[in-house]
């Protein structure tokens, strides 16, 4: 979301400094209200899934390997960490440390499973799609 | 390093940055994509991706928490002990605060003043690429430089240098500063007149109320107004399509644009078109290229390279002026080289007019750089002598605060803690000080304003960007200002404090007495700097101009009264108080021409000479005095014979110039081709004292016509009473049009406004810098003092007299402002020498002042500090010696 509005919001750069201080103000305010409603971006949608998808060994890098496997975009450890901290914030996710392996020399994962408002939140997402697709008829 | 460990520094960088919550997995999830990465990429590779993932971790979520959560619970201690260490010693806070605050305020003040002069002529747009095109003119005898040129130049450029966007043209009326509009029932007088062509709208940008810039100056009988000027003129009405009257002429309004910024090089009410004037359209068909009579201003396309274009120019002029130059000045083209003679244009980037150009034609007086410079370097030592006292006053108190840094050691504080402390504590005077110097300046803002003739305000500060570096400066200066005593104070020992052997450290006395040095020897050569100013504006109001200056009333614009010239004055004569009456083209101060002038001996020079036409009574009225052959006289046709001045005089090289002649090296027509000298008339200031009395020649009017000046000579001390006579024997004359007077004294004081401002801003601060070194001194006088009141004491009963224990403690600031004094001697000296050199007409520097400037220095130092030497001197031994 945060993208999104940054983005469709043009700030130009003549304008008045004024703006860079309201504008995130105004966008951090969106999200909290957009939040409430369970609106949720690409990538928060994409990690929601991996973690469904990885549990119950879902942790930053290997939600990240998963995400570069299934749609081959490399993200950094730290934007999935970002979103994983976000949407636990937000309660569509819980955590827990456990499961430490020898490659990761002895530390221990925080290890990721969606939590029943997460696990709503994708089922949601998916039947709006399923029902929108099943009225769209593309072009030719 | 086993080639499957992850970089070590990246993870100490990580660990050191890490909130420990995150550390651990991170560490993990990063170590396993390093593995991964080393067996896919190579190892190279991977250690540069750790870097870099590590770096991407740098987000506000993932930061070390533990430190910030405890900072806001210690800010608000140190917040607390250094709010009550400022009320514990209120005199040493308000020292420090009220110190600061001046000089933060000095330093606002100063900027929004800088500021404004930098903002000159930037708000046009493509105000970068717009240029003045001026002229260097060469004569054989000096060069002048004209920021006005001919009038052809900006058809030229035009037409025949791609790289010239578009080049308008500007004219000021050089003789009349006054031009008289009618509008039918009403008559005003208006002094911003200027005339431009059409192109002028395409160089610069104007906000258009009324008409617009295509057509706004193409025809003679164009004019543009101003909004404010329209407003005057019609009120609420439209402006557009209206006419009005100048003498016989009528002109439309054609465009109304909104009122030019002040910060602009020009300011003008009305715009004429430079097509209505005779002599500029004759000059244009005729081709002229020898008078620079109009500024022409080009802008230049955004990929024109302007140094290439101004080294077109030389080509320029001998591609399409040296036909003109030639005949006008009478030369072959083969003597031409040689004759001494050049016309140099160069340009002049708009920006930079108002702060650099200073040239013989101006629009109106521009400032000058160097003050600039000089006000930033003032308000830069204004600052620093506060944090000077902030710095001493501090390393003065440490062995008072020795005690409670040696407490606060004992029960644990570590050293980084206790800096910090007293960061805060400085940081806080300074924040403090920031909010009263805003105050202050809001309330001295209205005389700062009446002082530099400016309107500046506060409202450039209301600006993020400001703002921002406001306080960032705010807290440099706390920080700078505080840290050396944090770092002296906080490394206190605190064993020896606590047994009581410690006194305060001789380390921090030299630095001490280096910074009172620093901040005298700045005091004194302001001060000295100062009286050298004034001592020089008072040279030049009083220095004997060679006229009467005083008691003589200017009247302008007398040409309406006309043919009744000769019958007015007789009139104005029959009023009891005036003693005479001079019709003339221009009094001392006011603009005049020149010419050219050959003597008889074909090897003497040409002389340019500056020109002044009179009446035959000129010469009386102003008190001059024609020191060989005769004045100009009514028995006699003086219509061909010329008064000149010493300086002419020595210049033609006559050895009796009496009924010599002067001849004009190329007659036209309708002109006198020579003329005979008459008189020699004593040297006397025309002109302002910056610059040298040039060669003069004075005509005497031939026709019984009234000329645009008239100075009356009065004896009364009924002055007010004089003026009303005037006035009303000047309604009889011309009803229409008022009269406009004033007092040759205030015309001439006029020429020295700049230096006169100068002068007063100077003196202001220089004020300000010597109450903040003495309001220091006190501080620190209290300390030293306060030290030594057991010695004082033991020394009284011992038998020391009050006058000598004054003088003992006297003994070391004096000591100190004595160096001080030496040190600034030389500089003074130089700088002072280099300055006076602007002046034609200058004092010297004069050892006198400078002790002066020495000797008050000292005698305000004592002042400060016999506060507390009296105090200490006359107490009763029994007291200081009582306790321990």
């Amino acid at each position: 979301m945060q993208y999104r509005l940054g983005v469709t919001l043009k700030i130009e750069q003549d304008q008045n400094q004024f703006v860079f201080i309201i504008v995130p103000l105004y966008i951090s305010f969106v999200n909290k209200k957009l939040m409430g409603k369970s609106f949720i971006n690409e990538l928060d949608e994409l990690v929601l899934l991996s973690v469904g998808v990885l549990f119950p060994e879902a942790y930053a890098y290997g939600i990240r390997k998963e995400i570069k496997e299934q749609t081959g975009k490399s993200l950094s450890l730290a934007s999935i960490h970002t979103v994983l901290y976000r949407l636990e914030n937000s309660g569509l996710l819980k955590s827990e440390l456990g499961g430490s392996t020898e490659k990761r020399g002895g530390r221990s994962k925080r290890l990721f499973s969606l939590t029943q408002a997460g696990l709503a939140t994708l089922r949601n997402l998916q039947d709006v799609r399923t029902a929108m697709w099943a009225k769209f008829q593309p072009a030719s | 390093m086993t080639s499957n460990s992850p970089p070590k520094r990246a993870q100490k960088f990580l660990r050191w940055f890490c909130d420990e919550a995150w550390l651990d997995e991170l560490l993990g999830d990063l170590e396993e994509e390093f593995i991964d990465d080393v067996k896919s990429i190579g190892r190279r590779k991977a250690v540069l991706n750790y870097y870099w993932q590590v770096a991407l971790l740098l987000r506000p979520h993932i930061l070390r928490r533990s430190q910030t959560r405890n900072t806001p619970i210690m800010l608000k201690n140190y917040l607390k002990s250094a709010y009550r260490n400022l009320l514990t010693n209120k005199v040493y806070s308000a020292i420090n605060i009220s110190g600061l605050t001046v000089g933060i305020a000095c330093c606002m003040l100063i900027s929004i003043y800088v500021n404004d002069e930098m903002s000159y002529d930037k708000f046009f747009n493509d105000s970068d690429r717009i240029y003045r095109v001026a002229l260097e003119r060469v004569y054989p005898t000096n060069t002048r430089y004209f920021g006005s040129s001919p009038v052809n130049l900006a058809p030229t450029l035009i037409d025949n240098y791609p790289e010239v966007e578009v080049a308008g043209r500007l004219h000021k009326l050089f003789f009349q500063n006054e031009v008289v509009v009618d509008l039918g029932d009403r008559q005003f007088i208006e002094k911003k007149y200027l005339f431009a062509d059409n192109n002028f709208f395409k160089v610069f940008s104007f906000d258009y109320l009324e008409g617009d810039a295509t057509s706004a100056l193409d025809g003679p009988n164009k004019i543009v107004l101003t909004k404010s000027t329209a407003q005057r003129f019609y009120g609420e009405e439209q402006a557009l399509g209206k006419t009005y009257n100048i003498d016989t002429s009528t002109y439309i309004i054609s465009a109304v644009i909104e009122d030019l910024p002040v910060n602009s090089h020009m300011s003008f009410d009305i715009l004429g078109s430079i097509h209505s004037l005779p002599f500029l359209e004759q000059a244009a068909e005729t081709n002229s290229w020898i008078n620079p009579w109009l500024m022409t201003y080009v802008k230049l396309r955004n990929d024109a390279d302007p140094a290439a274009f101004e080294a077109k120019l030389p080509e320029m002029v001998k591609s399409y002026g040296l036909a003109s130059i030639l005949s006008q000045l009478q030369i072959s083209p083969d003597d031409y080289p040689n004759s001494g003679h050049g016309f140099n244009y160069f340009l002049q980037p708009l920006e930079d007019i108002h702060l650099k150009s200073n040239l013989s034609v101006e629009l109106q007086a521009n400032s000058d750089i160097m003050y600039v410079y000089l006000l930033i370097a003032v308000v830069a030592f204004i600052l620093l002598i506060s944090c000077i006292n902030f710095i001493n006053l501090a390393t003065a108190r440490s062995a008072e605060r020795a005690k409670e840094v040696g407490v606060r050691k004992v029960m644990g504080s570590t050293r980084s803690l206790l800096v910090k402390q007293f960061l805060t504590e400085s940081n806080l005077i300074a924040l403090i000080a920031l909010v009263l110097a805003i105050a202050l300046v809001w309330l001295v803002m209205p005389y700062f304003n009446a002082l530099v003739g400016k309107e500046l305000s506060l409202g450039v500060l209301v600006n993020p960007t400001v703002i921002a570096a406001i306080l960032t400066f705010i807290l440099l200066v706390g920080t700078l200002a505080g840290l050396y005593p944090a770092l002296v104070i906080s490394s206190i020992n605190s064993a020896l404090v606590l047994k009581g052997k410690y006194r305060t450290s001789s380390k921090g006395v030299w630095l001490r007495n280096g910074l009172i040095i620093f901040q005298f020897f700045i005091s004194i050569t302001m001060i000295s700097g100062t009286l050298m100013l004034n001592k020089q504006m008072n040279y030049m109001r009083n220095k004997q101009l060679g006229f009467q200056k005083e008691n003589v009333i200017s009247i302008r614009q007398t040409q309406v009264i006309g043919d009744q010239a000769g019958v007015f004055r007789e009139e104005l004569l029959k009023i009891d108080g005036v003693d005479e009456a001079s019709f003339a083209f221009a009094l001392p101060g006011e603009f005049i021409g020149n010419l050219i002038v050959n003597t008889e001996d074909p090897e003497t020079p040409q002389i340019r000479t500056f020109t002044n036409t009179f009446d035959d009574y000129y010469i009386n009225a102003l008190n001059l005095e024609v020191i060989s052959g005769r004045d100009f006289e009514r028995s006699f046709n003086d219509s061909l014979n010329v008064l000149i001045n010493e300086t002419t005089a020595a210049l033609t090289g006559y050895v009796d110039p009496i009924g010599k002649k002067l001849k004009n090296p190329s007659p036209q027509q309708n002109q006198v081709p020579e003329f005979t000298i008459v008189g020699v008339v004593k040297d006397f200031h025309h002109q302002s004292l910056h610059t040298e009395i040039p060669p003069m020649i004075f005509f005497n009017t031939n026709a019984r016509l009234a000329l645009p000046s008239l100075a009356v000579k009065i004896n009364t001390t009924n002055t007010l009473s004089v003026l009303n006579q005037i006035e009303e024997l000047w309604v009889q004359f011309e009803s229409e049009r008022p009269i406009s007077y004033a007092f040759l004294d205030e015309n001439l004081d006029r020429l020295y406004q700049a230096d006169l401002q100068t002068g007063k801003i100077f003196s202001l601060f220089t004020i300000v810098t010597i109450i903040m070194a003495c309001v220091g001194l006190f501080g620190l006088a209290a300390y030293v003092t306060q030290q030594r009141t057991k010695e004082i004491g033991v020394r009284k009963v011992l038998g020391a007299s009050v006058g000598g224990i004054i003088l003992l403690l006297s003994k070391d600031f004096t000591k100190l402002i004595g160096f001080a004094f030496l040190l600034s001697l030389p500089i003074v000296w130089f700088g002072m020498n280099e300055w006076l050199n602007n002046f034609a007409y200058r004092t010297g520097v004069d050892p006198l002042t400078l002790l002066a400037a020495g000797i008050l220095t000292l005698v305000l130092a004592w002042a400060t500090i016999s506060y507390y030497s009296i105090k200490i001197a006359v107490l009763n031994p029994v007291k200081s010696l009582r306790s321990e």
